[in-house]
């Protein structure tokens, strides 16, 4: 009797004990992951001479918006983030417009070598675009595109991805809807966008994230082919703020750094926070990277 | 029969005029630059003016060249140091956040986050957190004792320093993953080990870790495929100094081919990635594949 209650007591503490250690870690995981988002953040609002000492500071003695503003004034940033939107707008645009109808016949018309070009198209997916970068860049010199909006977005658009999961999304469309569309007369043109497509909005959903925050965030392939305020994006912007030398002048103003790192950041960041659940349903489903 | 066939040619037009759009950019700008990339690979290439074949000068150039060998070096380490991390490190997180906690739908967020930040935000933020002077990383460590180290202006330490802001910003991705696979497992499994008394190690070796062995696959596949690619966090941090401790192989092929502009060669080292990346995931696919075979 006696010693069943020891056992019980001791069984409930070994329970407590494991919930505190968990709780623990999950603190220590959220702060350490939290750090270094919250130091651009801190470090953004401080003036020059606070940034630089050896005492660590997270609260700003005096909170300054210098930084935001001297970033505004020294670069060219409503250039960046012109280019940047229209790059990611028009990218979506198109790719969603070629990926639908490229899908539909891959899903729902019978045609021959269907099979051996889906599977060409998936294939591709895992391929290193960097092995095919000098050949795209070639071209797209020959063509007189460098250093314009068409240069960064045509290569975003000839990803397979998109293709991919919209037709293995259509394939399970049932047919009989669109058959008696058939029958009532409707072409494929009106099936695919009357009815497959409106069908189809989980997975747009996905590519539509997909789509935007790749070609938000994405880097080697800008950084070879924009040169001016013309193209330049905000991820090669801020990239030529920190070139150079490391030691340069403004590549040690951390204050400005962090401040141009984290207006760049700020419309994923936003967006992720708000449609958070898309955004890990998008990872999970696709098992993709951005 | 006639009708039968018409129809069909009426849906390979169909297929055909859907297919256009995409396949233009598909073979211009994604299968055909890699296949003329193993073309370009064989010629003298600079920015302007036609290529002149030159007898496998370009590989001939490579094996020799100590910069290529020391960068696929160390493209390989940042692949060990950051793999077993971000592979183990998502498995265990994602276990962790797989427990009925309160707050961990916060830990999640904040885990997965730094993945949508653009790679060269990365790049500042840690080169910032690494100064070798005001770094805040050294102030913590000074606090509990350590020596502080100069991350990133030091040729021993300086890819440890783009291998952790790479783990801070992929680990997420990694924990995902896992996370839907571990929240996958029937309930009857784990509540039958229960039953049968099962301890938690027995638990995790038995029944969790043969259940996620597909998130496993994919998680590998991808960190590896990534990690060969490793290129913004360079740029960033280091420039691939200092003394080329930190150059990576897509570091070097674009110095060499937009810096210097030696095309031709840049194509070559285009090719060594493909067939890199083409051999790892072989070796991935044969390790996964077999044991499921097993299974």
């Amino acid at each position: 009797m006696n010693r069943s209650e020891v056992s019980f007591s001791s069984a409930r503490t070994t329970k407590l004990l494991r919930s505190l250690l968990l709780y623990f870690l999950l603190a220590v995981i959220t702060l350490v992951a939290l750090t270094p988002t919250l130091w651009m953040l801190s470090t953004s609002f401080k003036k020059q001479h606070e940034i630089f000492q050896t005492e660590v500071k997270w609260i700003p003695r005096e909170f300054t918006a210098e930084n935001y503003i001297k970033s505004f004034e020294l670069f060219p940033l409503w250039m960046w983030f012109r280019n940047s939107i229209f790059v990611a707008v028009l990218t979506l645009v198109l790719t969603l417009a070629c990926d639908i109808m490229a899908a539909y016949a891959f899903s729902k018309l019978n045609f021959k070598g269907r099979n051996v070009l889906f599977a060409l198209v998936v294939a591709s997916i895992m391929l290193p675009r960097e092995a095919a970068i000098v050949p795209m860049y070639r071209l797209i010199r020959n063509l007189g595109m460098m250093d314009s909006w068409a240069a960064i977005i045509l290569p975003q658009a000839a990803e397979a991805i998109g293709v991919f999961l919209l037709a293995q999304f259509f394939r399970n469309v049932p047919n009989e809807l669109s058959e008696s569309a058939a029958l009532d007369g409707c072409g494929h043109w009106r099936i695919l966008w009357r009815i497959v497509t409106p069908l189809s909005v989980p997975i747009l959903a996905v590519l539509i994230i997909l789509t935007l925050v790749n070609s938000w965030n994405n880097f080697l392939w800008p950084l070879i082919v924009a040169a001016s305020e013309a193209s330049v994006t905000l991820p090669v912007g801020l990239a030529s703020v920190m070139s150079g030398s490391s030691e340069a002048a403004e590549a040690r103003q951390f204050g400005l750094l962090m401040a141009t790192a984290f207006i760049s950041c700020l419309p994923t960041i936003a967006v992720f926070l708000v449609l958070q659940k898309q955004f890990i349903q998008s990872v999970t489903m696709t098992g993709l990277k951005y | 029969m006639h009708k039968q066939s018409s129809r069909g040619w009426r849906q390979a037009m169909w297929a055909a005029l859907f297919l256009l759009p995409y396949f233009i950019l598909f073979i211009s700008l994604k299968i055909g630059p890699l296949v003329v990339n193993f073309w370009m690979s064989l010629q003298e290439l600079d920015i302007i003016g036609k290529g002149v074949f030159n007898n496998f000068g370009n590989y001939k150039v490579l094996f020799q060249d100590r910069l290529f060998w020391r960068s696929l070096n160390n493209t390989f380490y940042y692949l060990v140091l950051v793999g077993p991390v971000n592979v183990a490190g998502g498995f265990l997180l994602a276990m962790l956040l797989n427990q009925k906690l309160k707050g961990r739908i916060i830990t999640r967020t904040v885990v997965f986050m730094p993945y949508v930040i653009m790679v060269t935000v990365v790049g500042a933020i840690w080169r910032w957190l690494l100064d070798g002077r005001f770094g805040l990383l050294n102030y913590y460590l000074q606090k509990i004792g350590l020596e502080s180290v100069p991350w990133l202006s030091s040729s021993s330490t300086a890819m440890i320093g783009i291998a952790m802001a790479s783990v801070w910003w992929t680990i997420g991705y990694n924990t995902v993953i896992y996370l839907a696979a571990l929240q996958d497992i029937p309930k009857d499994i784990l509540n039958a080990a229960d039953i049968d008394g099962a301890g938690p190690l027995r638990k995790l070796f038995a029944i969790i870790i043969p259940s996620v062995k597909g998130a496993t696959a994919f998680v590998v596949l991808t960190t590896v495929i990534y990690s060969m690619q490793v290129f913004g966090q360079v740029y960033t941090m280091t420039s691939g100094g200092p003394q080329y401790s930190t150059v990576t192989l897509v570091h070097y092929l674009y110095v060499k081919g937009f810096r210097e502009f030696n095309l031709g060669y840049s194509s070559t080292l285009g090719v060594v990635l493909f067939f890199v990346i083409l051999a790892l995931s072989a070796l991935v696919y044969a390790t996964f594949g077999e044991r499921k075979a097993k299974g």
